[in-house]
């Protein structure tokens, strides 16, 4: 018996777990109508079978080399930029982080291309390293120019704009003086594509993203002290110090391993977060996984939704979040204007 | 018991803090008073060591800060900034907070329930599950308080607690201190721009000028000639109801 009257905290936080069951529910019925979406026409319970590869031959194949390591590299791909998006929002303390909005999946495509355009498309592992080293190096530039004195939550924002808009003209410049094979292989890259990963590489980003998750709910109340200034979480035990370099570096880790595999897909980091916060309030504990979940269940949807427009044509993927993302973004932008 | 000994703090090349030495036993109120840019919210963060000093320690009960890492120093020291973010979080949430020094991965049920009693105590029950962005100033600032207070310091650094409070609040607000540092054992050192608020709570005052200490008094040494030297005002000091009061005399002109 609670000695106060009224609701308790626990009560308060059950609230906040139904929503997290709430987006994971609609997350796996998201699953189940992207194994069933497509050209070829597959019920639930074949869908069901396939997986446990008890269907016809041909359902079997459809659903367990081809639309499963997509559905798990839209989910693993999905939860990882959203992740990356809530933790940047946080330590850069800025609403509109996100891994394509300060430049990093930019950075990572420019690696990419720099790889393609020299050795040719051929080595995947080749391409995927140098993206990795493209999205590291901005993270730590965005780093080190939030270490400035006068480095304000906008500066940032606008020095990702300027880091991207350089990445992306030295990638044009690339294209430029490169042949049509490796235009068309760049071009093709940079687009999102999820059907490009097989199982070794979704068990890549499965694994760094399960690492990051692991690291950032375990600091979630590190995370709420920084909600309320840098130097307030320091007066509460927090090493920011630490922390936030080592958090950007799992950002860095995570966008760039799903960049390096699936190229660019923009606005999943910067929205999903906004999405859950919406019913979790900056409470890291809830907002990590409502936003993995999230995530995944977006990109999932985007995934759905490019199979579906125009079949059996399917749309780069990263296009369509890019089209569904910029409303959204422009939203949040005159939101916080009119607040302000 | 805190003790500052001989701290000074430079900007670069600019001398902040020079020298600063004083006292404060538990249950006592130091209230730091001085003009803007006297160093004084530079001094409350350098005892923090949310800024390291150039030179000088901190003790507290004896133990210097300097060997502490930021979860040591968090479990003595509280710090209620001058400014702060109101974030997205709701107010038993951010009460919790104050209890991160002592939290492993997430909050026991003891935290919980310290924070809730501080609520009730704070007056806060009504507005627990409120989001921080809703709260009036004077409610945020009781919120802080209340953080502050399950964080079980030794020792609280408050950073102008009252500059954006009602009449009502700015006493509701030192009363709390003042009976919780009394209670707990807690040594407060306080920034005041508020003379007479100082004067009314304080145990002793600290006054800082160009960032020396130019005088550390109790309340019923603070005359017109200090006041002269540290504000550069002309002020008459009045009793009323067993309290001394300063009245600043109005002689500016444009």
């Amino acid at each position: 018996m609670d000695k106060y009257p009224g609701k308790t905290y626990q009560e308060y936080t059950g609230h906040k777990r139904r929503v997290l069951l709430a987006i994971a529910v609609i997350t796996i019925v998201l699953s189940f109508t992207s194994l069933m979406a497509g050209s070829a026409d597959i019920s639930i319970l074949d869908a069901a079978k396939a997986i446990a590869g008890t269907s016809s031959r041909q359902l079997n194949a459809i659903v367990r080399n081809i639309r499963l390591p997509r559905l798990a590299t839209a989910a693993s791909v999905g939860a990882s930029l959203a992740m990356c998006g809530a933790v940047m929002q946080n330590v850069l303390r800025n609403p509109l982080a996100s891994a394509s909005t300060l430049g990093v999946s930019q950075g990572a495509s420019f690696g990419a291309a720099v790889v393609i355009a020299v050795s040719g498309a051929g080595s995947m592992y080749l391409v995927s390293a140098a993206a990795f080293c493209g999205g590291m190096i901005t993270t730590l530039v965005i780093l080190a120019l939030s270490k400035l004195r006068d480095a304000t939550p906008s500066a940032i924002v606008l020095s990702g704009v300027a880091i991207s808009s350089m990445f992306s003209g030295a990638t044009a410049l690339i294209q430029y003086f490169a042949d049509d094979e490796v235009v068309a292989s760049i071009v093709y890259w940079t687009f999102g594509n999820l059907g490009r990963a097989g199982w070794k590489e979704i068990a890549v980003i499965a694994s760094s993203a399960m690492a990051s998750f692991v690291f950032f709910i375990s600091r979630s109340w590190d995370y709420n002290a920084i909600e309320s200034g840098e130097n307030t979480a320091r007066s509460l035990g927090v090493n920011t110090a630490l922390l936030i370099p080592v958090s950007l570096v799992f950002c860095a880790l995570i966008s760039s391993v799903s960049v390096a595999f699936t190229g660019c897909i923009s606005f999943i980091g910067l929205i999903a977060p906004h999405i859950v916060r919406r019913f979790t309030g900056n409470d890291f504990r809830f907002l990590i996984p409502g936003s993995a979940l999230a995530g995944a269940g977006l990109l999932i949807a985007a995934d759905i939704a490019s199979r579906m427009v125009i079949p059996p044509v399917v749309l780069p993927v990263g296009a369509l979040t890019s089209f569904m993302g910029a409303p959204l973004f422009l939203y949040l932008v005159f939101r916080r204007r009119r607040i302000g | 018991m805190i003790e500052v000994r001989n701290l000074s703090f430079s900007y670069g090349r600019h001398r902040v803090l020079e020298d600063i030495s004083f006292t404060v036993q538990d249950g006592e109120v130091l209230a730091v008073m001085g003009m803007n840019g006297s160093g004084k919210s530079t001094l409350i963060s350098a005892i923090d060591r949310l800024r390291r000093p150039e030179s000088g320690d901190v003790l507290i009960d004896g133990v210097p800060v300097s060997g502490m890492d930021r979860k040591a120093i968090a479990a003595r020291i509280a710090y209620l900034p001058q400014r702060c973010e109101a974030a997205h979080l709701s107010v038993f949430d951010a009460v919790l907070l104050g209890r991160k020094p002592y939290m492993g991965f997430s909050a026991g049920k003891e935290d919980v329930s310290i924070c809730r009693d501080m609520i009730h105590r704070m007056r806060l029950d009504h507005l627990m599950f409120r989001d921080l962005d809703e709260l009036s100033g004077g409610e945020l600032q009781k919120v802080l308080l209340a953080r502050s207070l399950v964080q079980e310091p030794r020792v609280m650094l408050l950073d102008e607690p009252t500059s954006n409070l009602d009449p009502h609040n700015q006493y509701w607000m030192m009363s709390a201190v003042r009976n919780m540092a009394s209670e707990k054992g807690i040594a407060v050192l306080a920034v005041f721009h508020d003379l007479n608020l100082a004067m009314a709570y304080a145990d002793k005052l600290l006054f800082l000028k160009n960032g020396r200490s130019c005088c550390l008094c109790t309340p019923d040494k603070v005359d017109s000639a200090l006041l002269k030297e540290v504000y550069a005002v002309n002020a008459d000091i009045a009793e009323a109801d067993g309290r001394r009061f300063a009245i600043i005399r109005k002689e500016f002109t444009l």
